[in-house]
């Protein structure tokens, strides 16, 4: 190291924000455990997608903390955060407001838009999947664009803007599968599944006590916005991109690069989308663990919960039983890195 | 990270590094292709050898011959193993090594923390801070972790490997030949006791139309010479028949004929049975058969069920639109009128082709024999539409009955008589989900060699009588049992 010379950037600087990155997620997710037990990987989730600037799908049976994982977010970070309880009778208009006639002060009338909980910065939507598919539809222009459009105004919505939606896979009755356009939306899907048996102790500890831990915030708006910025400017080497552009298309049934189980059991793969979702989840992965660049095993990681959501089974893949898991697994395990090693 | 090295200096330590790392895996890789071909060898001989034990065993179960047994075949087979497991060895194809691929195994095999890939991609003109910092980070890394000398695969995974052993091992079995050649086991026979020469064999003039032995032994389709049969025909007890070549296609058995594939597997093996003498020359001295089974016709069978039908049921059976008496006959014309029906089914087709319109067949027959002037299709009309939809006033005349009421669903399992099985339409495919893909699914064909055609002949046994009992208890319980899982 004694040749020194003049870059055109310090390679410290990116050393800095990686080392920030990590604090900032370190600290979130300490006081995010202070109140869930357990939950790592999702805790873990949730935050690279919250850094990814996408939106989360938890899926789970009820009683596994999934709506107190988001309430206990929105208490870490000083942002605004609102709850929407999906029923059969909400209306799209109760998410995203409505125009409404009010009175002037120096008289006649006028109508206002009143906002509806959708304008927050953290949206919980809870058991998404009870309100029709017209009403889950309210949420794609605002997950999307981050606007929202009444009565022909367009209105953006604050930054950073999130959604936490939950639903669980038991309770189908009365319920309505999201349509794939929504979920689509989603960046990550996480599957919440039971604690360990140790956990057990701590939850009920913590739980049926008279002290209740709540969380305390660490970080604020601005602070996510400049985790988002950091994670933008991850590198990511050519073999890295291959590899998700292959792991992508192998989930496409026409595709050459599918495997038998996918041609057979798959109606619809992966969309470009999706491929961006994966850099921008292994991005996250590559500076949670302290790396300059994405490797191919950040893709690997990623792989489950960006794609499950994404690959709708055919016919016979359903009568076979197969879940998106196992199709994304066996295009994992089809799928070489670039070396073909 | 304060000492900051430039982008020259960096990349040639990295490509250091890499060469190095290159220089010790092509090393390994021929070490493991040397590895390889050992084992390839040792693997595939050993199979080779157990296949010739296994195909003496065989023929010793088989014959009783226990031997002596030549170790020609067997060394044979073993170094022809060995040889062929070198080969395969010899044809891998180690992977080309460029530095970006070492590069990339370094990640694979050692892990690093920092890619060492990624820091020779971006060490060609780094352009932003994190650029630089990766290629430090792996520069570093390189330098500091050594890369495990375990070359790439090449290209054996367990499946081929499996491959190549059965391959071997078929090969194998068909050198190893352990039924030997006619010759040497006609040599071999002489010495056995209890055999008979072929010398001491009564010469017997061949008949007319005797050609060579497997000519003989080949029936020809169509024809019902009963002397042909007889001279084909061994006799009973002389030695067990092979149900391997029962089924061979060109030895298939005649109809009404018993033990006729005695002669066959004599010609074909080349071994001698017990008490027939010579192969070859016992398939001349036919002898006639000293008890002859009751050659049983085809036409002279007890009459089916469908023969027992008036004239009326005939044609009934013939449309398949019977009431009250199921589809267990078959139809000789289409059931339901769709557009796969009549692909499959055209009313317009030669009857004669149909091998079970035989009710039809004589029909035409005596209809010739009147001089042909009456057709015998006079009563034909479309079959009665099954499908699922309201036989109005509109369509009419369709079926003889008239319009018909809306025909229900077949073949769910409440149909089954005596089952009381609730119908499940649920529209749910699995619990838990309330969504149900539709997918119009094209008709494929069938993979797989298609079968020539071939012309038929009648059966050759009876027809089996259907059994019309009702299901006991206990097999209803079962079945009922096996529905409520499936639809579970």
């Amino acid at each position: 190291m004694s040749q020194s010379a003049s870059p055109t950037v310090d390679p410290a600087l990116a050393h800095a924000e990686v080392e920030k990155f990590r604090s900032v997620m370190e600290a979130l997710r300490q006081e995010i455990q202070r109140v869930i037990v357990g939950q790592d990987e999702i805790v873990m989730g949730v935050l690279a997608t919250l850094a990814a600037d996408g939106h989360v799908l938890l899926e789970g049976v009820p009683g596994l903390a999934k709506t107190l994982l988001v309430r206990t977010l929105a208490d870490t970070l000083s942002l605004s955060f609102s709850r929407i309880q999906f029923t059969p009778d909400l209306m799209p208009a109760d998410i995203v407001g409505t125009m409404v006639l009010r009175e002037r002060e120096a008289g006649g009338h006028e109508l206002r838009f009143e906002e509806g909980p959708i304008s927050a910065h953290i949206v919980l939507a809870d058991e998404i999947n009870r309100a029709t598919p017209k009403t889950q539809s309210a949420l794609l222009e605002a997950m999307q664009e981050r606007t929202v459009t009444v009565a022909r105004r367009t209105m953006p919505l604050p930054s950073p803007f999130i959604v936490l939606a939950t639903q669980n896979p038991v309770e189908q009755e009365g319920t309505y599968p999201l349509p794939e356009a929504q979920v689509d939306r989603f960046l990550v899907k996480l599957l919440v599944g039971y604690p360990k048996e140790s956990e057990y102790h701590a939850i009920l500890e913590r739980t049926t006590g008279q002290a209740s831990e709540r969380a305390r915030p660490v970080a604020d708006g601005n602070t996510v916005l400049e985790l988002r910025r950091t994670l933008r400017a991850v590198p990511v080497p050519e073999q890295v991109r291959t590899l998700a552009i292959r792991l992508v298309r192998a989930t496409q049934p026409d595709s050459e690069l599918a495997p038998e189980v996918v041609q057979k059991c798959v109606a619809l793969g992966a969309s470009p989308r999706g491929a961006q979702a994966l850099l921008l989840i292994a991005k996250a992965y590559a500076l949670l663990a302290g790396r300059y660049a994405v490797s191919c095993e950040d893709i690997r990681a990623a792989a489950l919960p960006v794609l499950r959501h994404r690959i709708v089974l055919s016919f016979r893949g359903r009568s076979e039983r197969r879940s998106p898991d196992d199709i994304v697994r066996a295009v994992l395990a089809t799928i070489p890195d670039t070396a073909g090693v | 990270m304060t000492e900051v090295d430039s982008n020259p200096v960096l990349r040639a330590r990295l490509l250091a590094k890499l060469r190095e790392a290159h220089t010790s895996l092509g090393r390994g890789m021929r070490v493991r292709q040397r590895e390889q071909g050992l084992r390839n060898a040792t693997e595939f001989a050993a199979a080779g050898l157990l296949a010739v034990l296994i195909g003496k065993g065989l023929v010793t179960l088989a014959t009783g011959i226990a031997g002596p047994w030549g170790w020609g075949t067997s060394l044979t087979v073993v170094v022809l193993g060995a040889g062929l497991g070198f080969w395969r060895a010899g044809a891998f194809t180690p992977l080309p090594l460029d530095l970006a691929r070492v590069a990339e195994l370094w990640d694979h095999q050692a892990k690093p923390h920092h890619s060492v890939a990624a820091a020779l991609e971006f060490s060609l003109a780094p352009q932003s801070a994190w650029e630089w910092a990766t290629v430090h980070a792996g520069t570093r890394e390189a330098e500091t972790l050594t890369l495990p000398v375990v070359p790439p695969s090449m290209g054996e995974p367990p499946v081929r490997a499996v491959l190549g052993g059965l391959g071997a091992l078929l090969l194998a079995i068909l050198l190893a030949n352990p039924w030997g050649s006619p010759s040497e086991a006609a040599a071999k026979s002489r010495s056995l006791p209890g055999m008979t020469k072929a010398s001491q064999m009564q010469p017997v003039e061949p008949t007319e139309d005797s050609g060579s032995p497997t000519e003989r032994s080949v029936p020809i389709p169509g024809r019902d010479d009963p002397e042909r049969q007889n001279l084909t025909q061994a006799t009973p007890g002389t030695a067990p028949t092979d149900p391997a070549f029962e089924k061979s296609p060109d030895i298939a058995p005649r109809p009404g004929q018993f033990g006729q594939g005695t002669v066959s597997s004599e010609l074909r093996t080349g071994m001698p049975q017990a008490g027939q003498g010579d192969a070859s020359e016992g398939a001349k001295t036919l002898p006639e058969p000293t008890t002859k089974k009751p050659v049983t016709k085809p036409r002279k069978d007890p009459p089916t069920q469908t023969r027992k039908l008036p004239e009326k049921g005939k044609r009934e059976a013939a449309s398949g639109a019977t009431v009250g008496q199921g589809t267990s006959g078959g139809g000789a014309m289409s059931p339901v009128k769709s557009p796969w029906s009549q692909k499959d089914q055209s009313e317009d087709r030669p009857l004669a082709e149909n091998p079970t319109e035989e009710s039809v067949d004589e029909e035409i027959g005596e209809e010739e024999a009147r001089s042909g002037t009456q057709p015998a299709t006079k009563d034909r009309r479309g079959a009665t539409s099954r499908d699922l939809s309201i036989s109005g006033p509109g369509e009419g005349g369709e079926g003889r009955g008239g319009p018909t009421p809306q025909k229900k669903a077949r073949g769910v399992g409440s149909l089954i008589l005596g089952l009381p099985i609730p119908d499940f339409v649920r529209g749910l495919l699995n619990p838990g989900t309330t969504k149900v893909t539709y997918e119009r699914v094209p008709p494929l064909p069938a993979l797989g060699a298609t079968w020539p055609a071939a012309p038929t002949r009648g059966r050759s046994r009876p027809e089996p009588s259907i059994d019309l009992r009702a299901p006991t208890e206990a097999r209803k319980a079962a079945l009922r049992e096996w529905l409520l899982k499936f639809h579970r």
